[in-house]
């Protein structure tokens, strides 16, 4: 149980415990990292929209 | 200083390294020492993991790249939320559920005892002597601003971090990281409202920025496909991924940081929150830069923000160029500032000509006052070729030191000594792990119960302490060290990276291929770095993708192991 697919494949008592993230709105782990993801775009966005108005 | 700067400087460190020490003083075993007995909840994970990359050279230097450079620095961090992502979700559930105490002894069971040992060794290696730039980065500029003797600012500093870590270990680095970000985040917010609050009355935020844009400080954000460029999205996005993914994945410094956490889920939630806050906080930090930018074109700016080196070499002959230079600086500063008025003037009147013929007139100024700075700085490399000709370093203490209310400055500089010593007491808690963890108990004995090995384990800490403090006292023999170090860690990086990526995703290969191919990587990677005149950064790629190609070549090449008989 030392791979990434054995890890994945290998039977887990805590996994539904390990899947919940206590977070309204983002369920899954999933949700969460898309949710990181699209703030990182927002945040790009937005310093890309401060470098255009103040160019 | 005054005497409140120095009641609020030292209470403030003082107070956050007792708390470490009574709060941990009644640590337990083996497991409290090295993983705070897995208790830790995600908001101190989240600082700590943040308070451990980022140093005291961070809150100094990173200020002054956004004064010379602006934002582009930024775009350095758009790979780590993907990296961190990755870690949570490939590295952190594996490391757990292993229990292992160090990335390396993942290594040891993924592969076998050698491989682990290499991982180890190139972490001490590496981590050993910046642990020693920890310390010493800080005290050298500080120490020369404030006229403090060198060598007491450096043991100060060093005993300090030393006691505390060797005292209550892995949670005691924790809680302290958790007051010391605090600190560091109040401190740096209180000068980012103070330089705003000290512009010129005629100079509003909105009106800052203009000027910034105008000069461009803003460029927080640049879509070029230029490999030449230094900071670009692409170049942040896939070269920061790949740094990111090493260090927050590999770096003992930061495993040993997540892996305190009472839950996955405590642990998971901690890589999230720097995530999500990193790159914000970096944005400030330089935007606070370019705040201080601004504010330095309507106050009297030194030519040379070193003002104790510049005032140094400004003897004899040279002292007739040097006065030359300030004098010329000073008159084109004047008339900056007036063309600037007259651009702020005209945008807030929303008259376009005149906006437009201000801001000519105001970029052939800045333009000047560049080359009359890169004039200075060649006056003082003609003075004497061995100093250091870059002044980023000290334009925020020097803004510091002249612009903030008493007691301010005093909180500003422990925000840099809580960094330095934060980022400090992660490396040396990790190198006294790795030492133990890996070495002393794997190697040397083996049969060391939990009671020795938590012995072996302070002890050990507080040698790397002495290497550290011992390595920062000498420091100042060295030429470019904090380049040196840099590129040190580059030249290893990548070849620790393919090993981990291997253990995780390529089953196939074992112990043996690996070992090898990461030998053979990293001898070639020290042997191209002396051949090729390219940027060190591209060392972590090469060492990466020499790592696993080898390997995956070695495996195929390799005889197969006979089939276990049934």
């Amino acid at each position: 149980m030392t791979t990434f697919s054995e890890h994945q494949a290998a039977p887990n008592k805590n996994r539904e415990e390990e899947a919940r993230t206590g977070l309204k709105g983002f369920s899954t782990w999933r949700a969460v990292y898309l949710g990181v993801m699209i703030g990182f775009a927002v945040t790009v966005l937005a310093m890309w929209a401060l470098k255009i108005h103040y160019a | 200083m005054t005497t409140l700067d120095y009641v609020v400087l030292f209470g403030t460190i003082l107070s956050i390294a007792i708390y470490g020490f009574w709060a941990t003083r009644k640590a337990g075993g083996l497991d409290t020492y090295l993983k705070g007995d897995q208790r830790i909840g995600w908001g101190t994970i989240g600082l700590s993991v943040m308070a451990t990359q980022a140093s005291a050279i961070t809150f100094l230097s990173t200020p002054g790249q956004g004064f010379e450079s602006g934002l582009g620095f930024v775009q350095n961090y758009f790979g780590l939320p993907l990296a961190l992502i990755i870690v949570a979700g490939v590295f952190l559930p594996i490391y757990r559920r292993l229990k292992v105490y160090t990335a390396y002894e993942y290594l040891g069971k993924r592969f076998d005892g050698k491989t682990r040992l290499l991982g180890a060794a190139l972490f001490l290696l590496q981590r050993g002597l910046a642990a020693g730039i920890t310390i010493y980065a800080p005290a050298i500029i500080v120490s020369s601003v404030l006229n403090w003797p060198l060598g007491i600012t450096v043991l100060g500093t060093g005993i300090l971090v030393v006691a505390y870590t060797v005292s209550g270990g892995s949670e005691a680095v924790s809680l302290t990281q958790r007051y010391q970000m605090a600190v560091i985040l109040i401190g740096m917010g209180l000068a980012f409202a103070i330089v705003l609050i000290k512009m010129p009355d005629h100079v509003s935020a909105d009106g800052a920025l203009a000027v910034a844009g105008a000069m461009g400080k803003l460029n927080a954000v640049d879509w070029n496909f230029d490999i030449n460029e230094r900071y670009t999205v692409w170049s942040g996005i896939f070269g920061g991924l790949f740094l990111s993914l090493s260090y927050f994945g590999t770096d003992q410094s930061q495993v040993q940081r997540y892996l305190t956490g009472r839950s996955l889920r405590e642990s998971r939630m901690g890589l999230m929150f720097n995530a999500v806050l990193k790159i914000p906080m970096q944005f400030f930090i330089l935007l606070l830069g370019v705040f201080v930018f601004v504010f330095y074109q309507f106050e009297k700016q030194p030519v040379f923000f070193n003002q104790t080196s510049w005032n140094a070499h400004k003897t004899g002959e040279h002292a007739v160029i040097f006065d030359e230079i300030e004098n010329r600086f000073d008159a084109v500063q004047e008339t900056k500032s007036a063309a600037i008025t007259e651009f702020l003037t005209a945008r807030e009147a929303g008259d376009a000509t005149a906006e437009t013929s201000a801001r000519e007139a105001m970029l052939a100024l800045h333009a000047d006052s560049q080359h009359i700075r890169a004039e200075a700085q060649a006056a003082l490399l003609a003075t004497d070729a061995e100093v250091k000709a870059s002044d980023a370093d000290y334009v925020f203490i020097t803004f510091i030191l002249n612009y903030l209310p008493q007691g301010l400055v005093g909180l500003l500089i422990a925000v840099i000594f809580c960094a330095a010593l934060s980022s400090t007491a992660s490396e040396l808690n990790a190198l006294g792990s790795t030492t133990m963890v890996d070495f002393y108990r794997h190697v040397f004995r083996p049969k060391a119960d939990d009671g020795d090995s938590l012995k072996a384990s302070k002890w050990f800490t507080a040698l790397w302490g002495a290497v550290a403090i011992g390595f920062a006292l000498f420091a100042n023999l060295v030429e470019n060290l904090i380049e040196a170090v840099n590129i040190l860690g580059s030249i290893f990086y990548g070849v620790v990276l393919g090993i981990f990526l291997i253990a995780f995703f390529v089953k196939w290969v074992h112990g043996t291929a690996v070992f090898w191919a990461a030998l053979i990587a990293q001898t070639l990677v020290i042997g191209l770095f002396f051949q090729l005149e390219i940027s060190y950064l591209w060392y972590n790629f090469i060492g990466c993708g020499l790592t696993m190609g080898l390997a995956l070549l070695l495996q195929l090449v390799q005889p197969r192991r006979a089939a276990p008989s049934s």
